[in-house]
């Protein structure tokens, strides 16, 4: 570039070099199976919670954050960035689902243990909260990583 | 809109930094250097320019018991970081557009 404003090729040239970079943080996209497995189990126990009679509710949600943050420095130490789940792009409109699906989940417990359902419902509703948390993961991931123009 | 890009993001491995840090929340050191394939010294004297300019936010803090240092970007490094994209993108557009005035 001669000077300060570039010729187009020249900008074409940039920013296909900023795409490049973004293929390389691809990689941050791609968790083990076990990191997916334990976003849903996350997910579980949180829906779990309403069963719990016997554990203090300021306790089980100081377990609960405690859990996410755990994610949050396993991410850390595995990738060496962090990237935030409510960030603008392709991966918000699945946040977003992800948290009404958690919700979702969690006032049926709720529901559930106020109309008084029979056991095997409540571990079938914390089953499909695990099931929902791994599978949301998965598909964030998978999110991430087209957005950041890798298909594999 | 003025075409005009930002100095401080024109060279190539500061914009590759720019580029991360605008995808993520945070970068470890380690991993900008993979990224930009340049050596600690390089990278380090890139961090500093932007961290002059306002640009980025440096910390540290310790991952097993190892003190790494972390980058982010400052709210004006992003803003700059989104102009300097805009211009590059509005000189494509128009080169395109004029390309297809002329076929």
């Amino acid at each position: 570039m001669s000077n300060n404003i570039p010729t187009p090729d020249e900008a074409r040239a940039v920013l296909a070099s900023t795409d490049d970079t973004r293929r390389k943080l691809a990689a941050a996209g791609h968790n083990p199976p076990v990191r997916h497995l334990v976003f849903g189990l996350i997910l579980a126990f949180h829906n779990a919670l309403p069963l719990m009679n016997w554990l203090n509710p300021l306790l089980a949600l100081l377990l609960f954050g405690l859990a996410i943050y755990a994610i949050y420095r396993w991410d850390l130490k595995s990738y060496g960035v962090f990237v935030n789940g409510l960030r603008r792009g392709a991966t918000l409109p699945v946040t977003i689902l992800g948290i009404l699906g958690l919700m979702g989940l969690f006032s049926a417990q709720l529901a559930l243990k106020a109309n008084g359902a029979d056991s095997w419902i409540h571990y079938s509703l914390v089953a499909a909260a695990f099931a929902f948390g791994t599978g949301f993961s998965v598909l964030w991931s998978r999110a991430f990583r087209r957005e950041m123009g890798d298909d594999s | 809109m003025p075409l005009s890009l930002d100095p401080h993001l024109h060279q190539p491995a500061r914009l590759q930094i720019a580029t991360v840090l605008g995808t993520v929340d945070k970068a470890e050191f380690a991993k900008l250097r993979e990224i930009t394939a340049v050596s600690d010294s390089v990278l380090s004297k890139h961090l500093a320019a932007l961290s002059d300019e306002g640009y980025v936010r440096l910390s540290k803090s310790p991952v097993n018991g190892r003190s790494r240092t972390w980058v982010s970007f400052t709210r004006a490094g992003r803003k700059a970081f989104a102009d300097h994209m805009k211009v590059l993108q509005a000189l494509v557009a128009s080169a395109e557009r004029a390309a297809a005035q002329d076929s």
